[in-house]
C-alpha cells in the first residue's frame, strides 16, 4: 500500500478543464471525494492509496454509478478509469453479504488482474474479496476462492462464463455488470461470450460500459441490454492530445533504428520506458542488444504463458528494469504510473492500436512523451494516424530534452 | 612584427619536434593540418604562385594526393627562417619529420572516420575562431584582451547548450591519453585546418540530404530538427575542421550524454557494471552535469530516488565534492519550491535528501532542521511532505537521533490532536505511528542491493537549510580551459587508480569462478570433506547450494519448488549455482522424474540468463558424460530431453554432439541414444522429424548427420537405425543414395580421368548396397538398367 502511495504522486493534477464531455442532462461534477456520499472507511482506502483529488471522469461518472443507474462512460487512458471502477464498485458492495455482487469483465487477463489488484487496494479499510478470475491460471484455485465467497469477481469472460456454468459463480446476487474496454468486448470476438454470461445474471442488473474509444456502433448496440443509460463521452478529438507529446524521427533505415535509440538515451531524461515492437521476434532481438549494452530490460509477446507475464510485469512495474519491450500484447489498458516514455520502434499495423500503446505514457496528471521511429516507407502511415486522430506528430526537434 | 611572432610560433614548433617518432600522434596530424591551411589563406589577400617544388616536395604531394597542399606550407617554412636566422632548425629536418607521419595516415581509416565524427558543428565557431585570432594579433592592448575575452565568453555560452556531438564513447577513451599529448598542437593544427578546408570543399559536389540541414544547424543550435546519429554521422564526413577550443566542446557535449545515458540507465541490478563506466568519464570536469543529470532524473521519477542515491553515495566515496554539490543543490531546490509552494518538486526534493541521509551523504541534522521547518506552520501539503519524508529515512534516524525523532513524532501527536488539518492527512499522521509501532519494517534505510558503500569509507557532509549555499551552476556549461590538456592527464591518472582497484576485484571473482569449477569435477565424498574443511569465504556459497537442495527436495510439485527458488536471494552470477544443483538432484534420483524437467523448463522459460546456464549446463554435461555413471547418464540425457522436447532450450545446443564414431564414446552413444528416444516419445516421430530438418537450423544439426565424408554419414544412418528412429534419417539416406551422382557430375571435366572414377563410383555404390535396406538395392539396379 504504501509503495503505491509513493508511485502513485504525481508532479501535478492534469489539466482537466481542458476536456471536453458530452454528457446527458443532471450529470453533475462533483470535485471532492468528500462530496461524493462515499463511506468513511472507503474514503480512508482512496486517500491511502494516493489520491488526492478526483479526475475528471471521477467526477462525473462515481455519483451516477453509485446511485444504480446504467452508465456509459469513455476516458481516456490514464484519466482513472480503472479507479473509477474500483471505486463504484467498492462504493456499492455490501461486505456483510459473502456473495458475487459486482462482475467486471476485461478483454485481456492483465487488464482483469490490474483491476483486481487496484480494488483490493482501495478496499483495503472496508475488507472486500476480490477475485480475478482469468484464463490460464488454475482452475482449482478459482473454484476453491469463490466456493469460500468473494464480494467482487473481475475476470475475462471465457473463464468467468466457465465458471458460471460450472455453477461455481454463482449470480444471483450480482446486481453490477462492468464491461473495461467495452469496445474491445462487444465489438469482436467476445460478443459471443458476454451474451453467454449475461444471459445468467438477474434481470434487474446494473450495466456499465467503459472504454477509451467508442464507435458508434458500439454505442448504438447497447439500446439491447441497458435502461436509459447516462451518457459521459469524450469528444474523439481530445483523445491523445491530453499531456502527451508526439514526435517521429526518420530513421530513414531499419538498421539505424538501434543507435537512434541509444542516442535517445543520452539525449533524454528517461526514467522507464516501453518500446513496441511488432513481431516476437524483434522483441527478442532488441531486448538482447540492449541487455548487453547494459540496461536493464523486461520483454513480452503474446507467445508467452500467462505466470511469465505476470513475474515480466511485476519486475518492471517495481522497478527491477527500467525498460519493458512489448507486442501489442500489453498494449490495452494496462498501468504502469512511472512510464515516462513510449517508443513505436515500429508504427502500429492498426492504427487504432496507436492510442492504446501512447496511453502508457501521460497517465493520470503526468506529462508523457511518445516518439515513433519512422522510416521512409512509414510516412504515409504516420500521417494517415495523425488524420484519423485529429493530432500532431511533429519531427523531433534538437532541444527536444528541454522541452519534456 | 617579429619579436611578437617569434614567442607564439616557437612553443608549437618544439612540441611537433618532440612528438614525430610517435605513431599515435601521426594520425593528429591529419586533422591539424587543414586548419592551418585555411588560417594562412585568411591572412594573405590571395594565395602566393609558387615556383617549381622541389623534389622532396614533389615526393610528399605524390604521397598525399593532394598537390593543392603545397603552396601553403613554403610560406610556413620561411617564417621561422626570418624571424630566428641562425637558431632555426634545418628545412630538410622539417621534411623529413614531415614525411613519415603523412605515410602512416592512409592506412587509419578507422580512425579517420572517428575523427570526422566531430567536425561538423565546428563550421561557424571556425570562423569565429579565425575572426578572434585576428583581432588579438592586430593589437596588443592589455583592456582589449579582456574585452575579448568577455565576448569570446558570451558567444560561446549559447552553443555549449546545444546537444550536438556524435557517439564516441569507446573512441574517446582511447583517444584521451593523445589528446592531452597533442593538446599544445592545438593552436597551428588549427590554423592548418583553416587553410585546407576551403579548398577540400570546392571539388566534393554537396550531397542531397546534408546541404538542407546545415543551414538549420548553424544560425541556432538549440533549434532546429533532432538530427538522429547516423545522419550526425554523416554530416560530420562533410566538415573536417578541428580546432582547440572546438575540440574541447565537442568533448564536453560526449561527456554530457554519456554521463546522461548512464544516469538513465542505472538501477539496482546493474549499478555495479554503470559505476566503472561512470568513474571512466571525467567526473571532475563533468561534476556539474552529473549533478544536473541525477537531480532532473530523481525529479522526474522519484521512485528510483534510492539508486540514484546508492549511485552518488560511491561517487562520493571517490569524489566528496560531488557529492556536497549535490546536495547542495538538492537543498537549494527544497528551499525554492518550499517558497513556490510547488508540491511535485517538494516532494522530489525531500526524498532525494531523505536517501542521502540514509546513505549517510548527508548529515541527519538536515533531516531534523527540515521536518522542524515543515511541522512548525503546519498545512496540509507541509503535513504530508513531513510524513512522506519520515517514511522514506526514519529507519535510519531513530539509529542516528532517537530523540529527535522522538521529539518529531511528539510534534505529529499535537497536530493530530489540533484537528486543524484535512482528514486525508489525518490518516496518513496515523499511518505513520503504525510505521513506527512496527519498528519502520517494509521501509529499510538502504535496501540490501543498493548497500554498496561501506560505512568508514563515505564522507558525510553537514548542510544547513540556513547556510549560504552556492550551487556553482557555471560548472553545468562549457567553458574553454587553457589547461584542459593538463586535466585531461591528471584526470586519467586519478581513473586509473580508482578503476585499477575494478579490475583488481575483477581478478578475485574469477578466481572463485575457477573455484567452482574445480568443485564441479569432484564426487560427493570429495564435496563432503570440502565442506568441512572450506574457509568462511565460502560459507555464502555452501549455504546457498544448501538452501536450493533442500527446496528442491522439499517441494510437493515443480510449481511450488519453481515459487520459492525464485524467492531466493541470488547475487549476480549466481543463476549457474541453481542451474547446476538442479541438474545434480535430477542427476541422483533412482528413476528420471518429470518434476525436473518441468522445474528446469519454468526457468528457462522466466529468464534468458537460466537459458543461458542451462546451455552451458548441457555443453558441461557432455564434455565430461564419460565420468557419469548409467543411472545418472540416463537421467541427465532425459532432463535435457524435457528441455529440448518444450523448447525451453534452443535446439542449435544440438551443434555442440558431433555423431562419428571416431568423435563419440560408448557413454556418449548412450547419451545421445537416450536423448533422442526420449524426444522422439515427447513429440512423435514426425514432429521430430520436421524439427530436425527445419531449414534454418540445418547449421546447427550438420554435427548430428555429417555429409563430409561417407563413412560417417554410415555411421550416422547406422546409428539412428539402430535406437530404433531410422525414420529421421531419410534425408540422410538420400543424400547418401545421391553421392556417387555427385561425384561423378564434379569429375566429368576430367576425360582422361574417367575410366578410374566410374570404376571409384561403382565400388562405393557397391559397398553402400551391402548395408543399406533391400528397397534401395533395387533401386539401384533400376537405375544402372537405365544407365
Amino acid at each position: 500500500m504504501a509503495a503505491a502511495t509513493t508511485s502513485r504522486r504525481g508532479p501535478g493534477a492534469m489539466d482537466d478543464e481542458n476536456l471536453t464531455f458530452e454528457t446527458s442532462p443532471g450529470v453533475e461534477v462533483i470535485s471532492s471525494f468528500d462530496q461524493m456520499g462515499i463511506r468513511e472507511d472507503l474514503l480512508r482506502g482512496i486517500y491511502a492509496y494516493g489520491f488526492e483529488k478526483p479526475s475528471a471522469i471521477q467526477q462525473r461518472a462515481v455519483l451516477p454509478i453509485i446511485s444504480g443507474r446504467d452508465v456509459i462512460a469513455q476516458a481516456q487512458s490514464g484519466t482513472g478509469k480503472t479507479s473509477m471502477i474500483s471505486l463504484s464498485v467498492c462504493q456499492i458492495v455490501d461486505t456483510a453479504v459473502r456473495e458475487v455482487q459486482a462482475l467486471i469483465l476485461s478483454p485481456t487477463r492483465e487488464l482483469a488482474a490490474q483491476t483486481e489488484r487496484v480494488m483490493l487496494a482501495i478496499g483495503d479499510y472496508i475488507n472486500i474479496q476480490v477475485h480475478a478470475c482469468i484464463g490460464g491460471k488454475s482452475i482449482g484455485e478459482d473454484i476453491r476462492k469463490l466456493e469460500h465467497g468473494v464480494h467482487v469477481v473481475s475476470g475475462t469472460p471465457g473463464r468467468v462464463c466457465d465458471m458460471i456454468k460450472r455453477r461455481t459463480l454463482r449470480t444471483r446476487a450480482i446486481k453490477l455488470l462492468i464491461l473495461d474496454e467495452a469496445d474491445e468486448m462487444l465489438g469482436r470476438g467476445f460478443k459471443d461470450q458476454i451474451y453467454d454470461v449475461y444471459r445468467y445474471l438477474p434481470p434487474e442488473l446494473q450495466v456499465c460500459l467503459i472504454s477509451a474509444t467508442l464507435p458508434h456502433e458500439i454505442l448504438e448496440m447497447t439500446s439491447k441490454f441497458m435502461t436509459d443509460p447516462v451518457r459521459i463521452l469524450v469528444k474523439r478529438d481530445e483523445l491523445t492530445l491530453e499531456g502527451i507529446k508526439q514526435f517521429f524521427v526518420a530513421v530513414e533505415k531499419e538498421e539505424w533504428k538501434f543507435d537512434t535509440l541509444c542516442d535517445l538515451y543520452d539525449t533524454l531524461t528517461i526514467t522507464q520506458a516501453v518500446i513496441f515492437c511488432n513481431t516476437k521476434r524483434k522483441v527478442d532481438w532488441l531486448t538482447e542488444r540492449m541487455r548487453s549494452n547494459n540496461f536493464t530490460v523486461s520483454a513480452m509477446h503474446g507467445d508467452m504463458p500467462q505466470k511469465e507475464r505476470d513475474a515480466i510485469m511485476g519486475e518492471f512495474r517495481s522497478g527491477a528494469t527500467r525498460v519493458l519491450i512489448t507486442t501489442d500484447v500489453w498494449a490495452r489498458g494496462l498501468d504502469v504510473q512511472q512510464v515516462s516514455l513510449v517508443i513505436n520502434y515500429d508504427l502500429p499495423n492498426n492504427r487504432e492500436l496507436y492510442i492504446h500503446r501512447i496511453g502508457r505514457s501521460g497517465r493520470f496528471g503526468r506529462k508523457g512523451v511518445a516518439i515513433n521511429f519512422v522510416k521512409k516507407e512509414d510516412i504515409r502511415i504516420l500521417r494517415d494516424i495523425e488524420q484519423y486522430y485529429s493530432t500532431q506528430i511533429d519531427e523531433m526537434p534538437m532541444n527536444v530534452a528541454d522541452l519534456i | 612584427m617579429a619579436a611578437s611572432v617569434s614567442p607564439a610560433a616557437s612553443p608549437p614548433r618544439r612540441h611537433r619536434h618532440r612528438h614525430d617518432d610517435s605513431p599515435p600522434r601521426r594520425r593528429r596530424r591529419h586533422d591539424d593540418d587543414s586548419p592551418r591551411h585555411r588560417d594562412d589563406r585568411k591572412r594573405r589577400a590571395s594565395p602566393s604562385p609558387s615556383p617549381s617544388p622541389s623534389p622532396s616536395d614533389r615526393d610528399a604531394d605524390r604521397h598525399r594526393g593532394k598537390s593543392r597542399a603545397s603552396p601553403p606550407r613554403r610560406p610556413r617554412d620561411s617564417d621561422p627562417a626570418e624571424s630566428n636566422g641562425g637558431g632555426a632548425p634545418k628545412p630538410g629536418g622539417d621534411n623529413g619529420g614531415d614525411r613519415s607521419p603523412r605515410r602512416a595516415r592512409v592506412p587509419d581509416a578507422e580512425e579517420e572516420g572517428g575523427d570526422r565524427r566531430r567536425r561538423p558543428s565546428r563550421v561557424s565557431d571556425d570562423d569565429k575562431e579565425g575572426g578572434r585570432r585576428r583581432r588579438r594579433r592586430s593589437t596588443d592592448s592589455d583592456d582589449e584582451r579582456g574585452d575579448r575575452h568577455r565576448r569570446r565568453h558570451r558567444r560561446r555560452s549559447p552553443s555549449s547548450e546545444s546537444s550536438d556531438g556524435g557517439r564516441s564513447r569507446r573512441h574517446r577513451r582511447d583517444e584521451s591519453s593523445r589528446r592531452q599529448r597533442d593538446e599544445r598542437r592545438r593552436d597551428r593544427g588549427g590554423r592548418e585546418e583553416r587553410r585546407r578546408s576551403p579548398d577540400r570543399k570546392e571539388p566534393t559536389p554537396p550531397l542531397p540530404p546534408p546541404p538542407p540541414l546545415l543551414p538549420e544547424l548553424i544560425p541556432g543550435r538549440t533549434g532546429g530538427i533532432y538530427i538522429p546519429p547516423f545522419r550526425m554521422a554523416q554530416m560530420m564526413r562533410e566538415v573536417e575542421d578541428k580546432s582547440s577550443p572546438e575540440y574541447q566542446r565537442l568533448s564536453w557535449d560526449a561527456l554530457k550524454k554519456s554521463i546522461n545515458g548512464l544516469v538513465n540507465k542505472v538501477n539496482a541490478t546493474n549499478i555495479k557494471n554503470i559505476v566503472p563506466e561512470l568513474f571512466a568519464e571525467n567526473l571532475v570536469r563533468g561534476r556539474g552535469l552529473f549533478c544536473q543529470s541525477c537531480i532532473k532524473s530523481q525529479m522526474a521519477s522519484p521512485g528510483f530516488t534510492d539508486v540514484f542515491a546508492a549511485l552518488v553515495a560511491v561517487v562520493n566515496t571517490k569524489f566528496p565534492e560531488i557529492g556536497r554539490l549535490l546536495l547542495v543543490r538538492v537543498v537549494l531546490q527544497l528551499k525554492r519550491a518550499y517558497k513556490r509552494n510547488d508540491k511535485p518538486q517538494l516532494l522530489a526534493a525531500t526524498k532525494f535528501i531523505a536517501h542521502l541521509v540514509n546513505q549517510v551523504v548527508a548529515h541527519e541534522l538536515v533531516a531534523l532542521e527540515l521536518l522542524t521547518v515543515l511541522l512548525e506552520n503546519p498545512t496540509d501539503d507541509s503535513v504530508e511532505v513531513a510524513v512522506g519524508f519520515v517514511k522514506e529515512c526514519g529507519a535510519m534516524l531513530q539509529d542516528l537521533s532517537p530523540q529527535g525523532l522522538h521529539a518529531i513524532f511528539e510534534r505529529f501527536r499535537g497536530i493530530l490532536h489540533e484537528g486543524e488539518i484535512d482528514k486525508r492527512v489525518q490518516f496518513l499522521i496515523e499511518g505513520l505511528f503504525a510505521i513506527r509501532k512496527a519498528k519502520f519494517q517494509g521501509f529499510p534505510a538502504i535496501r540490501p542491493e543498493l548497500d554498496l558503500v561501506e560505512q568508514e569509507d563515505q564522507f558525510t557532509h553537514e548542510i544547513s537549510l540556513e547556510d549560504e549555499l552556492d550551487p556553482e551552476t557555471n560548472l553545468n556549461v562549457f567553458r574553454a580551459n587553457p589547461n584542459f590538456a593538463e586535466d585531461e592527464k591528471a584526470y586519467e591518472n586519478l581513473k586509473r587508480s580508482i578503476l585499477g582497484a575494478e579490475s583488481s576485484d575483477d581478478e578475485e571473482g574469477s578466481d572463485d569462478a575457477s573455484d567452482e569449477d574445480a568443485e564441479e569435477e569432484s564426487d560427493d565424498e570429495e564435496d563432503e570433506e570440502q565442506m568441512e574443511i572450506r574457509d568462511q569465504t565460502e560459507t555464502n556459497l555452501i549455504n546457498l547450494r544448501r538452501t536450493i537442495y533442500l527446496t528442491i527436495m522439499s517441494s510437493v510439485d515443480f510449481e511450488e519448488a519453481g515459487h520459492k527458488l525464485l524467492k531466493i536471494k541470488l547475487e549476480p552470477g549466481q543463476e549457474m549455482e541453481l542451474c547446476i544443483m538442479l541438474l545434480e538432484c535430477c542427476s541422483q534420483e533412482r528413476t528420471y522424474l518429470r518434476y525436473y524437467g518441468l522445474l528446469g523448463q519454468r526457468f528457462c522459460m522466466i529468464n534468458k540468463v537460466y537459458q543461458e546456464n542451462f546451455e552451458k549446463c548441457f555443453v558441461q554435461q557432455y564434455s565430461m558424460i564419460h565420468r557419469l555413471e548409467t543411472n545418472k547418464l540416463r537421467n541427465v540425457a532425459k532432463f535435457f530431453a524435457h528441455l529440448l522436447g518444450t523448447d525451453a532450450l534452443p535446439w542449435h545446443v544440438l551443434a555442440y554432439i558431433r555423431l562419428t564414431e571416431e568423435d563419440t564414446t560408448s557413454s556418449s552413444r548412450i547419451f545421445i541414444k537416450i536423448l533422442f528416444q526420449e524426444l522422439s516419445e515427447h513429440l512423435g516421430i514426425r514432429l521430430l522429424n520436421e524439427k530436425l530438418n527445419d531449414p534454418n537450423m540445418q547449421d546447427s544439426f550438420d554435427s548430428i548427420f555429417p555429409k563430409d565424408h561417407p563413412k560417417n554419414t554410415r555411421f550416422s544412418i547406422n546409428f539412428f537405425t539402430s535406437i530404433g528412429l531410422g525414420g529421421i534419417t531419410e534425408t540422410l539416406r538420400e543424400y547418401l543414395k545421391n553421392m556417387p551422382r555427385l561425384i561423378m557430375q564434379q569429375q566429368k571435366p576430367a576425360s582422361s580421368e574417367s575410366g578410374s572414377s566410374d570404376s571409384g563410383s561403382a565400388s562405393d555404390s557397391s559397398s553402400s548396397e551391402s548395408e543399406s535396406s533391400s528397397d534401395e538395392s533395387d533401386k539401384k539396379r533400376s537405375k544402372r538398367r537405365k544407365r
